[in-house]
């Protein structure tokens, strides 16, 4: 029972990040309609920049963290600016192709600058010692993790809903030409899209880190985003954020239970893609994705 | 207020749209633009808007000048904060925001949190039922609200011109009199100056004071509404009555020779 509680608690920590990063995701589906494959990529980045700037230049966790946050701001303006600005109005097929490009060569740039060796950030973001829940002896990244995903989850939602700069970008969302035609300046909406979804990628990246530690392998960290999106509907932020849970959880315990049950490995890799084709059988819109409001 | 001059409307480089279009809107009056489908009425509205450029289409000759000020070419958020705010063909409100959202966004270009606030009160007065659904989402409403949304969300910038792309489209009779009646009482109260396009004629020379009658991207007759209402070639073509006042019947219409006339 214990091992099956701790598979959940560790579930909901990488479920937590997976919304994260899907919450970015989805904010660049919802307000661009771009398919954004480079979304670990730019997770990954963040991920090394903070490295550096915590254990190459010894620069204290709390201004190292902002100046991550700014660095994944410029990254994002310059990456929208000079990749996909010049491609609105292009065949979606053109930008995913481009996206995918976009994330080879940023991963490029992360092996070229910092190699391809795992990497630990010492001193660590949080303290190493366990705490007790429920019994059970959870370390305290656990909790940091979820708890900073968790509020930073409630704020989008609030923004989306209450700011007007989150109303007009789901009105951008909605239809370019209509927002346009109220004044909305939807090219920044669109560098405001890119910006959100690299600043929340480069936190998880920093958190997945601060867990099982940074390497190029954190870009695939992005694919496996995609069934947590998925599950939730690709243009919903509540959807994303429940979808990663799930994934995150199912992950897990699926991982957990064929392993000590059928002595599978690696299920883990796998697992949310076949939660992905299930899903995309029963619910092809997902949990929350609307299809269109149709008047009849 | 809004002068167009001689402008040219190209889509694509290659589809010329207008042909050398003019016209003016007198301040705090009601401009009507009517003409057959195609005739280049939404791509003039436009290109005073600037909303073309969002559809490969460009202003290649001519000038718009608001207030004095050229405004062709300029972009659309722009044009907006100058006060020009279109409301688009098809309602095309925001289908997953509620009305309050939606009203927000037309609200977008002004900072006076307390003016909007007042403003959402004031479209409330203007459409009661809007206020009953106030956070339904918009995609539910019918297209008459819809409708109602789609210019009580223009008023919400506060435009000194506001331009109406055939509010009347796809709306049962009775809608379409309650929508004039409130696009009248908002020039009256607001003096608000509007550009009205049109299909239905006879309600469009109506509400408004004078009239501009486009066919292939040119305007070919205008004047003031009585006047454009009392000749013959508009009552013919566009008020549908026969010379001695009864509707004529497709028997002995011959259209086409009378409308080569004005294409001349």
């Amino acid at each position: 029972m214990e091992f099956y509680l701790q598979l959940v608690i560790s579930g909901l920590v990488l479920g937590s990040i997976y919304a994260l990063v899907a919450l970015g995701f989805a904010i660049i589906f919802k307000s661009t309609s771009v398919v954004n494959f480079a979304q670990g990529e730019l997770m990954m980045f963040g991920a090394y920049f903070c490295y550096s700037m915590v254990v190459q230049y010894k620069v204290p966790w709390f201004w190292a963290f902002l100046m991550t946050l700014v660095f994944s701001v410029i990254l994002a303006l310059i990456v929208e600016r000079l990749i996909l600005r010049p491609m609105i109005g292009e065949p979606v097929i053109s930008i995913i192709m481009v996206t995918i490009g976009l994330s080879s060569v940023l991963r490029s740039i992360v092996t070229a600058i910092w190699g391809t060796q795992i990497q630990v950030y010492d001193p660590p973001l949080f303290p190493p010692t366990d705490v007790n829940i429920m019994g059970l002896p959870t370390s305290q990244v656990y909790l940091w993790s979820f708890g900073l995903s968790a509020v930073l989850l409630a704020l989008f939602a609030l923004f989306f809903k209450y700011s007007k700069a989150g109303v007009a970008m789901r009105a951008t969302a909605f239809s370019n030409q209509v927002a346009l035609s109220m004044g909305i300046p939807v090219k920044n909406i669109f560098a405001l899209a890119w910006c959100i979804a690299s600043v929340v990628s480069a936190i998880g990246g920093i958190l997945i880190g601060s867990i099982n530690g940074i390497n190029v392998q954190l870009g695939h960290f992005g694919l496996k985003v995609f069934p947590a999106v998925i599950l939730g509907g690709l243009d919903s932020i509540p959807g994303a954020a429940l979808g990663g849970l799930i994934v995150g959880v199912l992950e897990n315990l699926s991982d957990g239970v064929l392993k000590s049950v059928f002595g599978l490995q690696g299920i883990k890799e796998v697992a949310p893609f076949v939660f992905l084709v299930i899903i995309l059988m029963i619910k092809p819109y997902g949990l929350f994705g609307k299809k269109e409001i149709e008047r009849v | 207020m809004l002068t167009v001059n001689n402008i040219e409307v190209v889509y694509n480089d290659v589809i010329l749209v207008l042909k050398g279009l003019s016209l003016r809107c007198e301040e705090g009056k009601i401009t009507t633009l009517l003409g057959a489908n195609g005739a280049g009425k939404s791509t003039t509205l436009k290109a005073i808007s600037g909303l073309l450029k969002s559809e490969e289409g460009e202003v290649t000759k001519g000038t718009i000048e608001f207030m004095g000020e050229k405004i062709n070419g300029m972009d659309p958020e722009k044009i907006v904060r100058k006060g020009i705010f279109q409301v688009m063909e098809g309602r095309r409100v925001f289908e997953d925001l509620d009305i309050v959202e939606n009203l927000r966004c037309g609200a977008y270009t002004r900072n006076d949190r307390a003016g909007v606030k007042r403003d959402i009160d004031l479209v409330f007065d203007y459409f009661p039922i809007l206020k009953e659904r106030r956070n339904q989402l918009s995609g539910y409403l019918s297209g008459g609200e819809q409708q109602m949304l789609a210019i009580g969300r223009a008023l919400m910038a506060r435009p000194k011109l506001l331009l109406l792309d055939e509010p009347s489209l796809g709306l049962a009779p009775l809608l379409v009199q309650e929508i004039f009646r409130i696009i009248a009482k908002i020039n009256e109260e607001e003096k608000t100056t509007i550009l009205l396009v049109e299909q239905n004629a006879s309600l469009a020379l109506q509400v408004a004071s004078y009239g501009y009658i486009m066919e292939m991207g040119k305007v070919v007759l205008d004047g003031p509404c009585e006047k454009l209402r009392e000749n013959q070639d508009v009552k013919e073509f566009y008020l549908g009555i026969g010379e001695s006042g009864s509707k004529r019947s497709f028997k002995n219409a011959k259209h086409y020779k009378r409308r080569k006339r004005w294409l001349s």
